[in-house]
């Protein structure tokens, strides 16, 4: 239930692992400064409507409310509860992540007077670019509307990930050839991490074709390619849940 | 000789676990490692790289497989890099750059249907390290922190760290003479503490202290930041004159305060 409702809460953000029960049981029941007196449930009749996980190292580890109840009071209960639980055991500090749009959880912790930081930076690196771009596509089948042979020329590859490949688009349906096709329709020229970072959306695609960072031939079928990137670009924020990597 | 590099092997386990522990002692308290590698449903130890040097084991890397959610349609096959260890003596040789491509550069990633990779890092490092060795880039972020502290034991033992340095080097307490001031600090996040100043050393109480000379109000990151020199000079004036720092008692002893800064500053460095 605590995993199917921490997926459900969090199913319109990237950047994190879907929970499992048995995922979860892992990133925070088992956790070596995590005991069952340490998880917290808030339950609306047998329905759990709000959880937190908290360590006794200060770290809340995972902190969950399902917004369709009263958001507020639910997040006021789980907060005061590890402030009170964590002063018990002798903890220095307390620390939790939100996603920055989450306002019930900054107005708590404004209210409790908790400070703004920033989190661990992420980073992310492709190991295999055809097959990530065939994935995207795939899982957005129903919005291709588009025909066509793409073929990506990537510079500053390194040698583990391949630099030249085609993606088949049609009938919703995406598929990589890695041999060269003759006559594809659009080439594109770029170097790998600028058209990762615009697929992630850190960097600007248009900034990055004024540039020269992204190159297209022919450059008069611009709009069918910002058809495919628009296909492409991840669109999700990004929330890094701190039992992911602590 | 040279570095070699190899997958783990169940023999090696004694020497990872001892590599990581001494490397982040503060951190890895008890079964750490069991915990996130052993007792891991998804613990691959094919996915666990050493470097040796005349059979010791001197860095290792830790690799984790999971789904990683690109979308509300899509998962894809990911490997976080957790724990990229170099025993501090053998620090500069490229071990780092060549653990992050070991797995890489052997396919073993490619053979287990692994798409991307992430690990939460260093933003320092990030042009120097994690780009040029394996094409990192930094990944989106929505996601804030909330901190509060609960007691000051951490600031603490920190300033006693300054205070013991300060004791051991007479250049630096020739630099507080004159400076000796109660300073009170009431910051949002943190419980309210007072330094002491003194040519001899400087020391941290916790809660208001008996008649500061000066009244400093701020956050808990400001603080940090003053501690750690991310703010000059200019830094805290702007701090200052934007209000995200206030004076209310002495404003005049300013100067003495940074002055003091400068010195702490000097020995969060070389700590």
């Amino acid at each position: 239930m605590i995993a199917h409702l921490f997926n459900r809460i969090y199913k319109d953000f990237a950047g994190f692992v879907p929970r499992t029960p048995e995922y979860w049981v892992w990133c925070c029941l088992n956790r070596p400064d995590v005991n069952e007196e340490s998880v917290v449930i808030v339950n609306n009749g047998e329905k759990i409507v709000g959880y937190a996980v908290v360590g006794k190292s200060g770290n809340v580890w995972e902190l969950c409310y399902d917004p369709m109840y009263n958001g507020k009071t639910i997040v006021s209960k789980l907060l005061n509860w590890a402030l009170d639980y964590l002063r018990k055991v002798g903890s220095d500090s307390v620390v939790l992540d939100a996603p920055v749009k989450d306002n019930v959880v900054r107005e708590i912790c404004q209210e409790l007077d908790f400070v703004e930081t920033t989190p661990a930076p992420m980073f992310v690196s492709v190991m295999d670019f055809p097959n990530l771009i065939c994935e995207i596509l795939r899982s957005r089948k129903e919005m291709l509307d588009i025909n066509g042979v793409f073929r990506f020329r990537l510079k500053d590859c390194p040698s583990w990930c391949k630099d030249s490949f085609c993606i088949h688009v049609g009938e919703n349906e995406a598929s990589v050839k890695e041999e060269v096709v003759d006559n594809p329709e659009i080439v594109i020229d770029a170097d790998m991490s600028t058209l990762f970072s615009c697929i992630l959306g850190t960097e600007n695609l248009f900034k990055a074709i004024i540039t020269s960072k992204v190159h297209l031939h022919p450059f008069w079928k611009i709009r069918k390619f910002l058809k495919l990137f628009s296909l492409l670009r991840i669109k999700h924020p990004w929330f890094k849940p701190r039992a992911d990597f602590g | 000789m040279e570095y070699s590099y190899r997958q783990f092997l169940e023999s090696d386990e004694p020497a990872v676990i001892r590599l990581v522990k001494n490397t982040f002692p503060g951190f890895l308290k008890g079964d750490f490692w069991v915990w996130k590698y052993r007792s891991n449903p998804d613990f691959d130890p094919s996915l666990v790289v050493v470097a040796e040097k005349n059979g010791e084991v001197v860095g290792c890397n830790h690799w984790l497989v999971r789904d990683l959610k690109l979308s509300s349609s899509l998962e894809v096959r990911a490997a976080l890099g957790a724990d990229v260890v170099v025993h501090p003596e053998h620090r500069g040789h490229g071990i780092g750059t060549q653990l992050l491509r070991f797995l890489r550069l052997s396919r073993a990633f490619k053979k287990k249907g692994i798409v991307i990779s992430y690990m939460f890092g260093n933003p320092k490092l990030s042009k120097r390290f994690y780009k040029p060795a394996a094409g990192y880039v930094a990944a989106p972020n929505s996601t804030i922190t909330y901190k509060k502290l609960l007691n000051c034991r951490e600031l603490k033992e920190e300033f006693q760290r300054v205070n013991d340095l300060i004791k051991s080097r007479k250049e630096l307490q020739t630099k507080l003479e004159g400076l000796k001031m109660r300073v009170l600090f009431r910051l949002k996040g943190a419980p309210n503490f007072t330094i002491n100043i003194k040519s001899e050393g400087v020391y941290l109480e916790e809660g208001k202290g008996e008649n500061p000379d000066v009244v400093v109000e701020g956050s808990l990151p400001l603080f940090s930041s003053m501690m750690e020199a991310k703010k000059g000079g200019w830094g805290l004036a702007k701090a200052w004159l934007t209000g995200k720092l206030k004076i209310r008692k002495g404003l005049l002893k300013a100067f003495k305060i940074l002055k003091a800064f400068k010195v702490f500053q000097l020995a969060f460095r070389e700590n």
